[in-house]
């Protein structure tokens, strides 16, 4: 239940209480989906960050994930589905979430392997952004 | 922990610095920012509150920037 609403409240309500906010929520995450990252590994990642947090409202919305793909999520290291680019980005999104002071020089240039430096700076960015969403959720009761 | 940059200055003959490596993404960079603006410059919580709770979330992760 939502702390704020006192009933059982989706992202979008707890969010209408501040429109200002709703409106640069919202376009920001356009401009995440705008930034030139593959679509597929950017959902990838925002599951997954989901699941290490248990971010129950992000898990529980469509996801453009074909399922066997978000089946196989919690075992990417070795499931063979998974391409080394889509390796790199979520062994960073995972400690982004974890122990981001553990993030090697090697695993940054992996991501810039596989993305670019542009690619490598949205991406982070949607990291920190779907961080903080999934906190958000939990910490608001979103459902 | 990285002490040098992960990524180079997106502007030519600039030093890498968080300015510079999210020149990298203009469009996605001004919709952070409105964003950060939104949360910081309006709304009914006091600016010292916020402040305050953006220099423990640093400390916290011991973010030196």
């Amino acid at each position: 239940m939502s702390w704020l609403l006192g009933a059982p409240a989706d992202r979008d309500a707890v969010l209408a209480l501040r429109p200002e906010l709703a409106a640069a929520h919202t376009a920001l995450h356009e401009a995440i989906r705008a930034s030139g990252v593959p679509t597929e590994t950017l959902e990838l990642c925002r599951i997954r960050m989901a699941q290490l947090l248990d971010a129950r409202a992000a898990l529980a919305e469509p996801t453009s994930l074909a399922p066997e793909r978000a089946a196989a999520l919690g075992r990417w290291a070795t499931d063979p589905s998974f391409t080394d680019g889509e390796r790199a980005c979520l062994g960073f999104a995972e400690l982004f979430v974890l122990d981001h002071h553990s993030i090697t020089d090697e695993q940054a240039a992996a991501v810039v392997a596989a993305l670019g430096e542009p690619g490598f700076v949205a991406f982070t960015t949607a990291l920190s952004v779907w961080e903080n969403q999934h906190r958000f959720d939990i910490a608001l009761g979103v459902t | 922990m990285s002490t040098t940059p992960r990524v180079s200055s997106a502007i030519a003959d600039a030093p890498t610095h968080i300015g510079t490596a999210r020149a990298h993404t203009p469009e996605l960079t001004a919709a952070f920012d409105a964003m950060y603006a939104a949360l910081l410059g309006r709304g009914i919580v006091g600016m010292e509150v916020k402040e305050a709770m953006r220099l423990r979330n640093a400390r916290m992760n011991s973010c030196s920037l």
